[in-house]
């Protein structure tokens, strides 16, 4: 059970001392999970028994329904949602690493004025800007457009903030060593880069996350049935009426969650692997 | 710095134009599926950079065309697929040439995209389906929906539609909606509980009597009736009060206010009314527990309550329900008023600027003459229709097995001359979402009086009235 | 490090503030002309200068929710960084599968769609029939607790909810860095001590800190700018006697349900100097906190 990249401390530590304390809390945590999966089965009534997990019939007709776009074009609006998330972490992933690498290696002029300024824009809810945003992003021609919600999503101040701080641990060593072989800012980000691997990661998983879940925005600035993502069309399900089956919704839900969870699975491996490569340089 | 990056895309025009070319592509959503989405990403930072510049100069492009659907907002999904089916209805029926584009939203997302569409005068809907709660907000300054009055004048619809309901979507002389919905309330009963305690519904003929029964019951443990913040304002209305007065003064009557409220805290305070725990009827779980474990016997809802809410959370309860006429209020001589009240109900309206008003108007027309869809939203579950000439179908009538084969529709349609005109104003909506929200549960639990809710709810709306 | 082309400069900063410009200061700017005109709900209002700052100062429900989300911010900062701290040493006394596969439903929580979770919350926080109450609180002699109608515990059942969804994130966040930590860090201190509180008080903690900074900067504008929580549970309202009113969701009223859209601009301007006081103290003791732990090691 040697762990490569665990410290050596463990002698002292009893493994199920950890064991003990996290396995009811991961009953805690995995529990929603499992009550949205077995609610897929459920007649409404069903759902709204707090205390009923197990559903009386094991039936996935509702998720089959959903799957063949019977109340929304699923495939469509799930590869939207998708294509919108994705590109949304990328970008802020790309941006606010550069200009994180900026701020914790470069001195320049006004620096922490502008440092200041990305901390506006965490401080500043969305609420202010949402109304002004519109009129603007309509006005610039991308309203109805996934850029509309794309390039609002990437200025992340918390992105800067938080690369300025993973550039800052980076030991300038590397730098003047990048800059010796000839290298100038620009190539010397770039030699970084790799390096931080694990921290673009979980930046853009942080991100990815946030513009997956992200509500506001594109109700706004997307137009049209065709343009949803998968958070508005869940959401347009829950009606005045409650004849829709609330199932479906759980059905929607689940498949909802798979995207950041496989994209957590995919990143938790090369997060060690980056790990460990930064500990063994 | 900007100068240099400025100059240095100048000097790139060629490829600008190919950026451009291919935000452009990128641009609309409905075209991104079937392009290689890969193939662009290659080209991520060049898209970022040049994406919006590009992006100004497209917008000249946007215009509209006379040709396109109407659009329409729909507030549920499930009111979505009925407009679907009358949309197709309607393109067989009279204009094969009619097209529209109906989206539904989240209920509470719509108020928000709403409010947004007509602050911004951007993009909004040429039809909105709009709960008439909603609509007092609108009101407030220039109304954003067209006047219907002249249009009206020559059609069914003006004699047709009941006339207190007419009158929900107006101010002073002008009609900016038209109502769906009768919205009568009544109150819904356990047929076999009552059987059991012995009550019969000729029992509960004024709420004094109503009170009496509810005595009896609470010394033997069990609540007569589920009671839910909207009561204060449907049993204010019956009574003849309401939130505003027509000249905008809040809680015109306040002896009838503090009756009112005074009046639903004792029934809590007796045991003969039970607050459910979300203190709402419209809760889910209400129906799963009180209203399956028959700890309630009674609850006060409209058409709607009863076609949908109660069917749908408490199917095993098939042929168990019954509705009666609210019991009545008595006057100070003794002389029991009406027997019905009414809140909430969608309507429909037409966004002031829309360029296709009249395609828009004819379908609103049609919608609600036409006896087919009239019937489709009584007989479908979503509320008894407020339109007079199609109550005349015999499927209006049919006994309903849910609610122990009593004619569910001729008990609205008896009571529809009785339902009382709604006040609006501008902020009763936030009345509305202050007392449900705030004030009940404080003045159901004896925080409050009466008194200084009134004080309270005055001064958060900066209303008149003191 | 001090000669830098203004080119390269151009080239790393440029396209981030070319989008900041873009999407954000003008949004910005015509939040702020927003929030000097007045409250119409179609069309620009009239000017109407500092009238809407003016009226927030005598709002008593404004300060109510202020204080409300400064109560709520500070208790899941306390509540979830220990909890946090602690779940990640534990998992790293754990063996590699069970720690990633109890780190991953540790993560759930975070994952889980609003839609979805308006509804659990709906049954989880629930009056008598509510798991909380039908699990925890009955089972061990309690009275059952109307967490969302109470208004003594609406403001608990906001902080559980935060905590419960956020504390997996953050663990895996310090759990993460933890790994970091290179072990002849450890291996030096045991020349001068063996006891497990001084190695974390003098190894861990020191090189978590831009961890956990990241994460208290994260939760702290959690509870002042965004909006989930609040939303979620209560729907965009404060709950009985506006016990759990936060400034997202007062502002979130007063644009969207009630159309007072230069006020909600004012309201949440207002804000805005205030959180960046405290991110400001954050850094500030942080980089204190930095130099003195490394002078230590020094």
């Amino acid at each position: 059970m040697k762990s490569h990249n665990g410290p050596s401390h463990r002698s002292f530590e009893r493994w199920y001392w950890g064991l003990w304390v996290l396995l009811p809390m991961a009953w805690l945590f995995v529990y929603p999970f499992l009550w949205m999966f077995l609610s897929m089965f459920k007649g409404n009534q069903e759902i709204f028994q707090p205390t009923t997990l197990l559903p009386e019939q094991w039936d996935l007709v509702h998720l089959r329904r959903l799957l063949a776009g019977e109340w929304f074009p699923f495939w469509r609006v799930l590869g939207l949602s998708l294509f919108m998330a994705v590109g949304q972490a990328l970008g802020a992933v790309v941006l606010t690493s550069m200009a994180g690498f900026a701020f914790a290696k470069l001195r320049f002029r006004g620096r922490s004025l502008l440092l200041v300024a990305c901390l506006f824009t965490i401080v500043l809810p969305r609420q202010l800007l949402v109304v002004p945003l519109f009129e603007w992003v309509h006005r610039i021609g991308l309203h109805g457009s996934v850029w509309g919600v794309m390039f609002p999503g990437m200025v992340s101040g918390l992105g800067v903030l938080f690369f300025t701080q993973v550039f800052r641990q980076v030991p300038d060593a590397y730098l003047e060593t990048a800059c010796l072989e000839g290298a100038n800012e620009w190539g010397a980000y770039r030699l970084l880069l790799p390096m931080l691997g694990s921290c673009l990661l979980s930046y853009g998983l942080i991100h990815f996350i946030l513009a997956w879940n992200e509500h506001l925005i594109p109700l706004v600035v997307l137009g049209g049935a065709e343009q949803q993502t998968l958070p508005l069309a869940l959401a347009s399900l829950y009606g005045s009426s409650l004849r829709f089956p609330y199932a479906a919704l759980m059905a929607g839900s689940f498949v909802a969650m798979i995207p950041p969870m496989f994209f957590f699975l995919f990143s938790y491996r090369r997060f060690r692997d980056a790990l460990s490569n930064v500990i063994l340089s | 710095m900007m100068g240099q990056m400025l100059q240095k895309i100048e000097s790139r025009k060629p490829r600008i134009m190919r950026g451009l070319i291919w935000v452009d592509r990128c641009g609309r959503v409905s075209s991104i599926m079937k392009l290689n989405i890969f193939s662009g990403m290659s080209r991520w930072m060049q898209a970022i950079l040049l994406g919006a510049v590009s992006a100004t100069l497209l917008s000249a492009g946007n215009t509209l065309q006379a040709s396109e659907p109407l659009e329409i907002w729909i507030s549920s999904f499930q009111d979505k697929v009925y407009y679907e089916k009358m949309v197709a209805a309607y393109q067989s029926k009279v204009d094969s040439e009619f097209e529209a584009s109906i989206q539904a939203f989240g209920f509470r997302e719509m108020p928000d995209k709403l409010a947004i569409a007509m602050k911004t005068g951007t993009n909004p809907p040429d039809i909105v389906q709009l709960d008439e709660v909603l609509f007092g907000t609108y009101l407030a300054g220039e109304v954003p929906f067209l006047d219907l009055s002249e249009r009206l004048k020559e059609t069914k619809l003006l004699e047709g539609l009941v006339p207190q309901r007419l009158k929900l979507f107006a101010q002073g002389d002008a009609i900016y909606g038209l109502p769906q919905s009768l919205s009568a309330m009544v109150l819904y009963y356990r047929v076999d509980l009552f059987k059991e305690h012995g009550i019969q519904p000729e029992d509960l003929s004024t709420w004094n009597a109503f009170v009496d029964v509810g005595r009896d019951l609470a010394s033997k443990n069990q609540a007569l009736i589920a009671l839910d913040p909207t009561y204060f304002e449907i049993l204010l209305r019956q009574k003849g009060s309401d939130w505003f007065d027509h000249a905008g003064q809040m809680f015109p009557d306040e002896a009838q206010a503090e009756a009112v409220m005074n009046w639903l805290y004792e029934l809590n305070d007796e045991g003969i009314g039970l607050i459910p725990e979300r203190a709402s009827i419209f809760d889910p779980v209400f129906f799963s527990s009180m209203v399956n474990y028959g700890e309630v016997l009674t609850m006060i809802g409209a058409d709607w309550y009863g076609l949908d809410m109660i069917q749908q959370f408490s199917p095993e309860l098939k042929g168990k329900w019954g509705a009666m006429p609210l019991p009545a209020w008595k006057d100070r001589f003794g002389v029991p008023g009406r027997r019905t009240s009414t809140f909430a109900g969608q309507g429909l309206l037409i966004y002031k600027q829309s360029k296709k008003a009249d395609r828009a108007w004819k379908f609103i027309q049609w919608v609600l003459e036409d006896q087919e869809s009239n019937v489709e939203r009584f007989v479908g579950g979503n509320s008894f229709p407020a339109f007079k000439p199609s109550w005349a179908d015999p499927r209006m009538h049919q006994p309903s097995a849910y609610f122990n084969q009593q004619a569910f529709g001729d008990l609205l349609a008896g009571l529809a001359p009785e339902v009382p005109e709604v006040v609006m104003h501008p902020k009763r909506p936030q009345a509305v979402f202050l007392f449900q929200e705030n004030f009940f549960s404080s003045l159901m639990y004896g925080q409050i009086t009466p008194r200084e809710t009134m004080r309270q709810m005055r001064t958060m709306l900066k209303a008149g009235g003191d | 490090m001090s000669a830098v082309s203004s080119r390269s400069l151009a080239g790393l900063l440029g396209p981030f503030f070319f989008l900041f410009i873009l999407f954000w200061l003008v949004p910005l700017i015509g939040g702020l002309r927003l929030s000097l005109h007045s409250n119409t709900l179609v069309g620009e209002g009239v000017f109407v200068g500092l009238e809407h700052y003016s009226e927030l100062m005598e709002d008593a429900r404004y300060f109510k929710a202020l204080r409300n989300t400064s109560f709520y911010a500070f208790f899941t900062l306390a509540l979830i960084l220990p909890v946090a701290v602690v779940f990640a040493h534990a998992l790293q006394s754990l063996g590699g599968r069970l720690r990633s596969l109890l780190q991953f439903a540790m993560l759930i929580p975070g994952l889980t769609p609003p839609a979805v979770l308006a509804l659990l919350f709906l049954l989880v926080f629930h009056g008598r029939q509510g798991l909380l109450n039908q699990w925890f609180v009955m089972p061990l002699g309690g009275q059952p607790i109307n967490w969302l109608k109470d208004p003594d515990v609406i403001l608990m059942a906001l902080i559980m909810q935060c905590a419960w969804r956020w504390v997996g994130f953050i663990t895996f966040f310090i759990h993460s860095g933890m790994q970091a930590i290179p072990g002849m860090y450890y291996e030096a201190l045991e020349v001068e001590t063996h006891k497990a509180w001084h190695r974390f008080r003098w190894v861990t903690l020191p090189c978590l800190r831009h961890v956990i900074l990241f994460c208290l900067m994260y939760l702290v504008v959690d509870a002042f700018a965004l909006f989930s929580g609040a939303y979620v549970l209560l729907g965009g309202s404060g709950g009985t006697a506006d016990a759990g009113l936060m400034l997202v969701s007062y502002t979130y009223q007063r644009a969207l349900a009630f159309g007072e859209f230069g006020s909600a601009a004012a309201m949440s301007v207002s804000v805005a100097p205030c959180l960046l006081g405290i991110l400001g103290c954050v850094v500030w003791i942080s980089r204190r906190w930095a130099f003195k732990s490394g002078g230590h090691k020094a």
